[in-house]
């Protein structure tokens, strides 16, 4: 480990010790996406022929004259499309397939996913999908991206104007019904109030029957001991019979008073106001629980309408975008954002930089050592081949990748490349390309025992690899055996790998066959390197 | 006692015979001086000699204890130009396997005893011929071996760079050090060579001073 560490450090020395070397290493990247990037930043693709089919309701009919399919028409127009329309999907398509036109325009309508899809977006809940044709792959993804950006530009300028409207209308009536809420607060207050009185008004009852009871008894008391008093002073003879006379006359006020005590129970009838009281209170509950009711259904209008009031008009996008291949086996998705010119070439950009950067270098790196004056000390050291090979390969990479993510950065922070939620999947990607293609530097650099042959080697095989680009050419567009073949290449695989992360944010795993052809080329690679490092070991350059 | 021992050594590129049976020893402290015109294979007996070239035939065999017996200095100086002197030495301890402890002691040493402590920190590509030669040097001495070679040493060295050279070899021989010289220097070779053999058609033939001259 310390042998290849050693060979690390020394190759970093020798790179930034070189103030040319290290101004190439950093500023390269920069001066090339500044390049690139002033050179695409207008990029815009015009005249596309667009073939417009639309379905009415799931049912395929002949294109209907509705004013939403008219005015998206109209807007593709706007965005320099050439529009004609179709009687059927397959012609369709079959417009695309034998190039009449770039792109064939499905039009569906689509069930309402939200509530407020529903309450405005009735008219306009319709779905576009873009039929492209992948073998064309040098425009496709522009096609894409365009008739992405006038669905959406469509889109938009509907759902303003019907959310506009929709808001301005019912502005007034939640305005009103705002304030009602408030009375019905009051008024539930109020009934609140009324309750707790009869609650009071049954209690006051039941202590006045109390009260009236406690009188009635204790006079019943006193009455008994008036008798009692009656009976006895006739009891005993002799006495003055004023006495007598008055003794009978307190008897008979007292039996009045009695009866009149009674006749006051009488009148007083409490479980008459009682069942007065529990019915009125039963009636106040019961439209007390009602307004509460009602002020529940007006919290959530008004809950609703503030939802609504904050709801953002590009939330709405009622028109959803997708993209299909015309033939059976072409890729198809959804992009979830618009697409720029940069971020379609974007992987094509990064895999040849991978391919021609990593070859160059480690094929130069080697090869100046291999006929620097000191190799002969390097190969009659201690270290072994492998540790060469290896902090040879991981000095290479580590500048490599460097220079990547110097790309990387320019591109999210100056060029605006919509890569930054993917930045990781790419970087993974581009870790595995680095690594492929310095593996193939490397060997390069060990089977050329001439400089000139070795750079020579290396630019031709990067502009070979480069031709089968899918970016430059697409895979479909060569005879099948051919396409097949390409098709397994590493740089096309970890080409197909870039394009899904930076534009769709897939992190696609490889399929066995990816994996086999990648291991297999790592295999080759290291495999060609270990002969010709060892073949080559004892030649004097 | 033989430090070096060279036994039928011989080395082919394709059909063509460099060095044919090549047989010579050497002892402690001896100087020996390889002379021979342009192209007879004195860098390739060096190279056959430091193990960077495979004998096709015959064997090289060094009594010594030490991982690293044999020191070395090319006539085009075998360091980076790119990097530092002190980078220079660095690199060559770690990768010859110079203990860590003692790495930075012996670079130190090493860069006092050829007078190079004030380029320490330069770019040997932006040095002189001389210096290169001495930074060169001081890496054939890392490991403080028993043998070192040198491979045309006077090349491109002015006069006085040469007899300064000259003197730290024989400074070698005195510390017991055993040295091949391989040059076109007869002079130099004549005045510290304790043992002179010509190249050849391949072969090695002994001479002795009063002969160099005259073979030459």
């Amino acid at each position: 480990m310390s042998g290849i560490w050693s060979i690390m450090k020394k190759n970093f020395r020798i790179m930034f010790n070189s103030k040319l070397s290290l101004i190439i290493l950093i500023l390269g990247p920069l001066f090339l996406m500044t390049i690139t990037g002033a050179a695409l930043q207008n990029t815009d693709l015009r005249n596309i022929k667009a073939s417009v089919f639309a379905h009415e309701e799931g049912i395929q009919h002949p294109l209907k004259k509705d004013w939403f399919v008219e005015s998206y028409k109209d807007q593709l127009r706007e965005e320099s499309f050439a529009v004609s329309e179709t009687q059927s999907l397959s012609q369709c398509q079959e417009d695309v397939l034998t190039s009449r036109s770039h792109v064939c325009i499905e039009i569906l309508k689509k069930d309402p996913i939200n509530a407020v899809q529903k309450r405005i977006g009735q008219d306009i809940n319709y779905e576009t999908k873009a039929h492209v044709d992948f073998s064309k792959s040098r425009i496709v993804w522009g096609v894409i991206a365009k008739t992405q950006a006038a669905s959406e530009k469509h889109t938009m300028k509907l759902v303003e104007g019907l959310f506009l409207e929709f808001r301005n209308e019912i502005d007034g009536p939640m305005k009103a019904l705002k304030n009602s809420k408030s009375d019905l607060d009051s008024a539930i207050s109020l009934l609140n109030n009324v309750e707790s009185r009869l609650n009071n008004v049954e209690t006051e009852v039941h202590n006045l029957r109390n009260e009236v009871n406690l009188v009635e008894s204790g006079f019943s008391e006193i009455q008994n001991r008036i008798k009692s008093l009656v009976s006895a002073v006739h009891a005993v003879e002799g006495l003055d019979p004023q006495i007598y006379s008055l003794i009978d006359e307190l008897d008979v006020k007292a039996e009045a008073l009695q009866n009149d005590i009674v006749d006051f129970r009488t009148r007083v009838n409490s479980d008459y106001i009682l069942k007065h009281v529990d019915y009125s209170r039963e009636k106040v509950i019961e439209v007390r629980s009602k307004m509460v009711e009602v002020r529940a259904d007006v919290n959530t209008v008004l809950y609703e309408w503030d939802e609504i009031q904050e709801f953002g008009v590009d939330e709405l996008a009622p028109l959803s975008f997708t993209y299909q291949s015309v033939s059976e086996n072409g890729p198809g998705g959804k992009v979830g954002r618009r697409l720029q010119f940069l971020d379609y070439l974007f992987p094509s950009f990064l895999m040849f930089f991978i391919i021609f950067v990593s070859l160059v270098f480690s094929t130069v790196t080697i090869f100046r050592d291999r006929s620097s004056e000191a190799h002969i000390r390097n190969m009659t050291s201690k270290v072994g081949g492998f540790s060469f090979i290896t902090g040879s390969f991981f000095s290479i990479l580590a500048v490599l990748f460097l220079q990547i993510l110097i790309i990387l950065g320019v591109s999210v922070f100056f060029l605006k490349a919509s890569i930054l939620a993917n930045i990781f999947t790419l970087m993974l990607f581009c870790f595995i390309g680095l690594a492929l293609f310095t593996l193939g530097g490397i060997a390069l650099g060990y089977i050329f025992n001439s400089q000139e042959g070795a750079v020579i080697a290396s630019v031709a095989i990067s502009l070979l690899f480069l031709i089968f680009l899918p970016g430059i050419t697409p895979t479909e567009t060569l005879p099948s055996g051919f396409s097949e073949v390409v098709s397994i290449m590493p740089f096309v695989i970890l080409e197909g790998k870039l394009r899904m992360a930076s534009i769709f944010g897939v992190l696609s795993g490889f399929s066995i066959g990816e994996v086999v052809s990648m291991v297999f080329a790592f295999l080759i690679s290291i495999g060609v390197v270990s002969f010709f490092y060892k073949s080559n070991k004892h030649e004097d350059l | 006692m033989n430090v070096l021992l060279i036994e039928n050594l011989s080395k082919s590129f394709g059909k063509k015979k460099v060095l044919d049976d090549i047989s010579m020893s050497l002892e402690k402290g001896e100087i020996l001086g390889l002379v021979g015109k342009s192209g007879e294979g004195k860098s390739v007996f060096v190279k056959t000699l430091i193990g960077f070239f495979k004998p096709t035939r015959g064997y090289v065999a060094i009594h010594s204890d030490s991982k690293f017996p044999i020191g070395f200095s090319m006539q085009e100086n075998a360091i980076y130009s790119e990097l530092t002197v002190k980078q220079n030495l660095t690199y060559f301890s770690e990768i010859y396997g110079v203990p860590k402890a003692a790495r930075k002691h012996r670079i130190e040493l090493l860069l006092g005893r050829l007078n190079i402590k004030e380029f320490g920190d330069i770019l040997v590509k932006r040095l002189s011929g001389g210096t290169k030669k001495r930074v060169d040097i001081a890496c054939a001495l890392l490991t403080d071996p028993e043998i070192i070679i040198f491979d045309e040493p006077f090349l491109g060295l002015d006069p006085g760079l040469v007899e300064s050279l000259s003197k730290f070899i024989l400074l070698l021989k005195e510390s017991g050090k055993t040295v091949v010289i391989s040059s076109h220097r007869i002079d130099e070779l004549a005045k510290i060579c304790t043992k002179l053999v010509l190249l050849r058609s391949g072969k090695f033939y002994k001479i002795n001073k009063s002969q160099l001259k005259e073979v030459y």
